[in-house]
């Protein structure tokens, strides 16, 4: 063994050393009651947990061997034992004298994983979900909730949302589960369906996103981390509510302890009906004597939504030779109604959609592969997804959710009575499209720790993607132009971490390098033959970035981070889309972005039981070469084409104000304010834009959000806990134009005031919860986009059980 | 007066202060309205900018007494005219109705013009279900009527299934403008002149009517079929045809159709008027012909037919150059203007190679007047006549520009000086003065 390794070797073979065993137990006063929040930490190894309502805690993965323990809590006088860990489980009962006086302060030095995901320079939001798995709150309501995060959603379950992370959106974000991008995962497992109980908590990285993420992220990324599986535990949740609403969901996981043998498995189910009213400009009915709008108070008729979906793990955890070994498979689909158009004006009545993925997934994961000190993490998995459009009844509703008569009818015509979408059905042409997706992923991540400072990590994915679309209701030579598309992605983030002084600095930096080849098969029709023709396209392109964080004190630390940021285009941007007239453009390049944060965290600080935290993050992002569709028609024809024309300068703040009573009370207050302007003075024929350095249309700018919580226990009955929340959100209103033209009658984004609550009620068993929420309690209307309007008030409760 | 509160809306204290100028607007102690009581006599005009010339182009109008001084700006002020699409507007007579098509949407609105950015919907009514579509097209056909025209087309074949043509059916509607209540709707099947036959054409629209005598004459852009190749083709366009029904009963349909050596062309427009009745009751038509690849005529219609003795030839008369043109406007007297693109310089519906010919249709001439370079008049869609004189709201693409009153007097390339200032910029432009 090599001299120079040694010192580092001792440090980390209590983290990877493959001989080990968990440290659980529960903290009790003498008189039996739990003691909770109290750190429990292992000396030298720097691994801790913390007590939880019943006084529990766990360490696990900790090496075999002899430890110093270390227990503090504002309640106790600090306890130090000794402990040795010699098989797989230690379990103790420890009970401590309530500390006599009040401490001065408590330094409380362990940091749960989304803090010390937060400190590592990035400008991120880690969300744990800890706080929610008991009320019937979508993992979506709480991304909402969080500072610099705008969910956009055009109506009630399973309706579009769009993620607008402090003012890009769109394809300049990217959404991973796991470190793998969502899409091979399909639209149906998505943020709005998961349950919140699969998930561990979600990072939202604003603007400069780390290499082991891989994709062309331009404006921010989101990555949800799943459960994994741990101890054998059972947790089922049912919740029901306004708009017959009804989530079911149902987690399992089961190790055996000497065999290593792990299964874990998910299901979950949703449905709505999402019958809630709407009203205003657009929704009225049409008398047919005077064709006067008459305007009303409609229940959406046509919105139903289901979805559905499983997810299998089956492997083995802690052997020897692996950490983790496991094959999973993921199915899930949706069915879903559409009850309009792009605007609320047009109503359908029959259009729908459904789709379905299956995907089988392997993952290896070895914290010592080979070599002591080098970490190896494998993903690969293939997945299929079917999507379909069923639009084939050309008949008109209203909001009555009538069909209407035509006002003019002539018996003698084709026409029967009914008033019909030329098109011949709801949205365009009669569809029965189908189209198939396959999506393969592998992955490669590892970290190789050069020494306790110092640290290399890579990350290889290989994304491939082809679409296959398909029309039984067109003929078949319309079948076969129908394009076939392929998107094949290899992206390798390097990151090089370094830490110092002592660890109050630490360093990232990472460079990405991107291969994309896009490659669309069409045909062509000449003289009712068919003649293939296809495309390719193939992009290298890098980036890279770094990002620090220093602690001044413990209770100051100071972060930036920096990046270049590239989104490629995609196969429709490229190539053009023949029925839609847009003409291809294979010099498109990608969209870049510069984007910068600093961020300065503060605290905690305790005053007596009175806690304290400031987070605050600044940004500036100057996005040019932005991809717009523009007109390029030569001679008659309004074709249209991508070009990298649009540029936007953004610069912005949040702010995270953190205060919580012992454990009682917390009160979470958060801001953002973002400045996204039109960054483009002069069109190509140097004429000025007018609405030059004015505000982005159509999308906020600024948010509020604040959550109080109160924690009670042995309300109704001893070692029962209840808890209550309110949660009020304010959304300022947007023009859905330039804010610089025009004075009146301007189309506005009316600003939200939400409030919300609930409480929820665990019942001394520890197993069972029952809890409600009541959402929009003014009955505010609201809307995310121009005149798309969302649910009103609504009431859920939900039941939760768990064993442990 | 001063109309640029620019960037009013900078932080959140001034967007809640021009919230509440917006709502304040039609209470009665604007200032507006004094003003405007104290200058009861002057019409309000509506003058009208086109942004983004894509397919979610938006537009705003503004009221405007005075057009000949001063600077107008859309900057900070202004009315957002509802459209799902590029909304259709024009104006009522005494121009104090502001009307409106929600191209897309399907409604058409009635506003009060009470000046500057004040426009208050009065009535509406949903077309929708009367036409069929929410995409119809709506002119303003006489003072009292506005008509609403949608065209569907379909194959048809015979019992071996070989094609037969096209069947083109046509639904129309009236609606009269100061009740703001539904005329006639009626729908039939397109007569056939029998002039096409041969070619491959069938007509796919229908619009720029007007009404004179007792009937309407609405104007009709084609397109070809080839049955071989199952493809579709530019029309052939022997001439120059127009459908003519009763009204108001808009029945009694049939197609009228001129003889006119080499006047060949659609007869529909496109946002500008291709038609308009002269003092003496007859009718003048332009062809147009988006390539250039025939000479722009006018061509004139007396009781319900063409008078194939009559041609104007605008291209000719203008040295022989190639034009196309999509409408006209006239003033009096055989006087009009007509905004043309110079064909053989790029493409009359992207390109700005616009300019405006006053022509004389009594004595057959033609003069380009001088204006500035770089017009795009493509959508250009209105202009007004005050004390003889005609304005036109004229910016250079992308440009600032100015309002120009012509004089009709003036027979010279001169014929123009310019009014009030206009502020535009990229993306932007005028599409009318109503």
């Amino acid at each position: 063994m090599h001299k120079l390794f040694l010192p580092f070797i001792l440090i980390s073979c209590t983290l990877l050393h493959a001989q080990n065993g968990t440290f659980s137990g529960v903290l009790q006063f003498e008189d039996g009651t739990p003691i909770i929040n109290a750190h429990v930490l292992i000396k030298t190894t720097g691994k801790y947990a913390i007590t939880d309502f019943d006084g529990l805690f766990k360490i696990e993965k900790i090496a075999y061997g002899e430890y110093t323990v270390d227990i503090s809590s504002i309640e106790v006088d600090k306890k130090t034992l000794s402990i040795t860990i010699n098989s797989t489980l230690l379990h103790k009962t420890i009970t401590l004298k309530r500390a006599h006086t009040e401490l001065d302060e408590v330094t409380i030095e362990g940091k749960s994983k989304a803090t010390q995901i937060e400190t590592k320079g990035f400008a991120v939001n880690a969300i744990e979900t800890k706080g929610i798995k008991l009320q019937s709150i979508q993992v979506t309501e709480l991304l909402d909730q969080s500072t610099g995060i705008r969910l956009l959603q055009t109506g009630g379950m399973g309706s579009r949302i769009k993620y607008n992370i402090n003012g890009l959106s769109g394809r300049s974000i990217r959404i991973f589960i796991d470190g793998i991008p969502i899409r091979s995962y399909g639209s149906s497992f998505s943020l709005a369906n998961i349950p919140s109980s699969m998930i561990e908590r979600i990072e939202v990285y604003k603007g400069v996103v780390p290499a082991k993420l891989g994709n062309d992220a331009l404006g921010g990324a989101i990555n949800v981390i799943m459960n994994k599986a741990a101890s054998n535990s059972l947790n089922a949740s049912y919740s029901f509510g306004s708009f017959n609403t009804h989530r079911t969901s149902v987690n399992g996981n089961y190790r055996n302890s000497k065999s290593g043998f792990t299964i874990s498995g998910s299901i979950f189910q949703n449905y709505s009906d999402n019958n809630y009213k709407v009203w205003g400009d657009v929704i009225y009915i049409t008398p047919k004597q005077d064709l006067v709008p008459k305007y009303i108070t409609a229940e959406r008729f046509h919105d139903t939504y289901k979805s559905k979906g499983i997810k299998l793990d089956v492997g083995f955890s802690d052997l020897k030779w692996a950490d983790n070994i496991f094959i999973g498979v993921v199915a899930s689909d949706i069915d879903k109604e559409i009850q309009h158009g792009a605007s609320m004006e047009r109503v359908y009545g029959n259009r729908r959609g459904e789709q379905d993925t299956k995907m089988i997934n392997g993952s290896f994961n070895k914290a010592d592969f080979l070599i002591k000190g080098l970490g190896l993490n494998l993903f690969v998995s293939h997945s299929k997804l079917t999507r379909k459009i069923i639009d084939t009844i050309p008949l008109k509703y209203d909001w009555s959710g009538n069909i209407e008569e035509d006002f003019y009818d002539i018996d003698d015509f084709r026409d029967d009575k009914w008033n019909r979408h030329k098109s011949g059905a709801e949205a365009g042409q009669p569809t029965l499209n189908e189209s198939l997706e396959k999506n393969n992923v592998g992955r490669i991540n590892t970290i190789y720790n050069i020494n306790d400072n110092h640290r290399i990590g890579a990350n290889y994915i290989v994304t491939n993607f082809n679409r296959d679309p398909d029309d039984a209701a067109r003929e078949q030579y319309v079948r076969d132009l129908m394009d076939i598309r392929s998107v094949n992605k290899k992206i390798l983030g390097i990151t090089y971490e370094a830490d110092a002084f002592d660890k109050k600095l630490k360093t990232s930096f990472f460079y990405k390098y991107f291969d994309q080849k896009v490659s669309l098969k069409d045909f062509v029709r000449r003289n009712k033959k068919i003649f293939p023709f296809s495309f390719s396209k193939q992009m290298n392109e890098s980036g890279y970035g770094l990002a620090f964080s220093y602690s001044i004190t413990p209770k100051v630390q100071i972060m930036t981070s920096a990046e270049t940021a590239i989104r490629l285009p995609v196969n429709q941007e490229l190539f053009g889309n023949l029925t839609e007239n847009i003409l291809a453009a294979h010099e498109l390049n990608p969209e870049r972005s510069k984007n910068a944060n600093f961020g300065i965290n503060l605290g905690p600080f305790f005053i007596q039981k009175h806690r304290f935290q400031l987070n605050t993050n600044f940004f500036y992002r100057d996005t040019e070469g932005k991809i717009k569709r523009v007109i390029e028609g030569k001679g008659g024809n309004d074709a249209m084409q991508y070009e990298n024309v649009d540029a936007i300068l953004s610069t912005g703040m949040d702010a995270d104000l953190n205060y919580s009573y012992t454990d009682k009370f917390t009160f979470v207050v958060g801001m953002s304010i973002f400045n996204s302007r039109f960054n483009r003075q002069y069109d190509e024929d140097g004429n000025e834009f007018s609405h030059f350095g004015d505000r982005e249309r159509n999308a906020p700018f600024f948010t509020l959000n604040s959550n109080l919580k109160y924690n009670l226990t042995d309300l109704l009955k001893k070692g029962s806990r209840t808890s209550f929340y309110y949660n009020v959100s304010f959304v300022e209103a947007f023009f859905q134009d330039w804010e610089s033209l025009g004075s009146s009658g301007k189309n506005v984004i009316p600003s939200q005031l939400i409030n919300s609550l609930g409480a929820s009620h665990t019942f001394p068993s520890k197993k069972i919860t029952l809890s409600f929420d009541l959402k929009n309690i003014l009955n505010e209307q609201v809307f995310d986009n121009y005149a798309l309007q969302r649910p009103g008030r609504a009431f859920y409760i939900k039941l939760n059980y768990s064993i442990n | 007066m001063t109309h640029k509160p620019k960037k009013l809306v900078k932080s959140c204290m001034a967007f809640f202060f021009a919230m509440s100028l917006m709502t304040s607007c039609s209470s009665d102690d604007s200032p507006t309205d004094k003003e405007e009581q104290e200058t009861e006599e002057k019409q309000i005009f509506t003058l009208a900018l086109g942004d983004g010339s894509t397919g979610s182009s938006k537009t705003y109008v503004q009221g405007q007494t005075d057009l000949s001084t001063g600077s107008f700006s859309f900057s900070g002020f202004g009315f957002e005219v509802p459209s799902t699409r590029t909304a259709r507007i024009f104006a009522s007579k005494d121009r104090k109705s502001l009307f409106d098509l929600d191209y897309g949407g399907g409604r058409v609105y009635k506003f009060d013009n009470k000046g500057g950015d004040s426009y208050t919907k009065v009535a509406e009514i949903n077309v929708e279900f009367a036409m069929g579509t929410a995409y119809p097209r709506i002119t303003k056909a006489n003072d009292e009527t506005a008509l609403l025209h949608a065209v569907n087309t379909e194959i048809s074949t015979d019992e071996a299934g070989e094609y037969t043509g096209h069947v083109s059916t046509i639904r129309l509607m009236s609606i009269e403008l100061e009740n703001f209540g539904i005329g006639a709707v009626e729908q039939f099947i397109l007569p056939k002149s029998g002039k096409d036959e041969g070619t491959n054409d069938y007509v796919n629209r229908i619009d720029s009517p007007i009404i004179v005598n007792g009937k309407a004459y609405y104007g009709m852009a084609k397109r070809g079929y080839n049955a071989t190749t199952d493809e579709r083709e530019d029309a052939t366009y022997p001439n120059m045809e127009t459908l003519v029904v009763d009204y108001p009963s808009l029945t009694n349909p049939k197609i009228i159709s001129s003889e006119v050596e080499g006047a060949r062309g659609s007869t529909n427009g496109y946002r500008t008027p291709a038609s308009h009745v002269d003092e003496k009751g007859d009718i003048y038509q332009i062809n147009s012909v988006w390539d250039g690849a025939y000479n722009t005529h006018i061509l004139k219609i007396s009781n319900g037919d063409y008078v194939n003795s009559y041609d104007f030839n605008l291209s000719e008369l203008l040295g022989g150059i190639k034009t196309a043109s999509l409408g006209w406007f006239y003033v009096g007297n055989g006087i009009g203007y007509v905004p043309y693109a110079k064909a053989d310089e790029g493409s009359p519906y992207r390109d700005s190679i616009w300019e405006v010919a006053r022509v004389d249709l009594y004595n057959n001439t033609a003069v380009t007047i001088n204006l500035p370079d770089d017009l795009w008049l493509t959508q250009y869609q209105s202009g007004v006549i005050v004390d003889g004189k005609f304005y036109m709201a004229i910016t250079p693409k992308g440009q600032s520009g100015n309002i120009y009153m012509f004089d009709p007097a003036n027979t010279t390339a001169d014929g123009a000086t310019k009014g009030a200032a206009l502020e535009a910029g990229a993306d932007q432009f005028y599409i009318g003065i109503y």
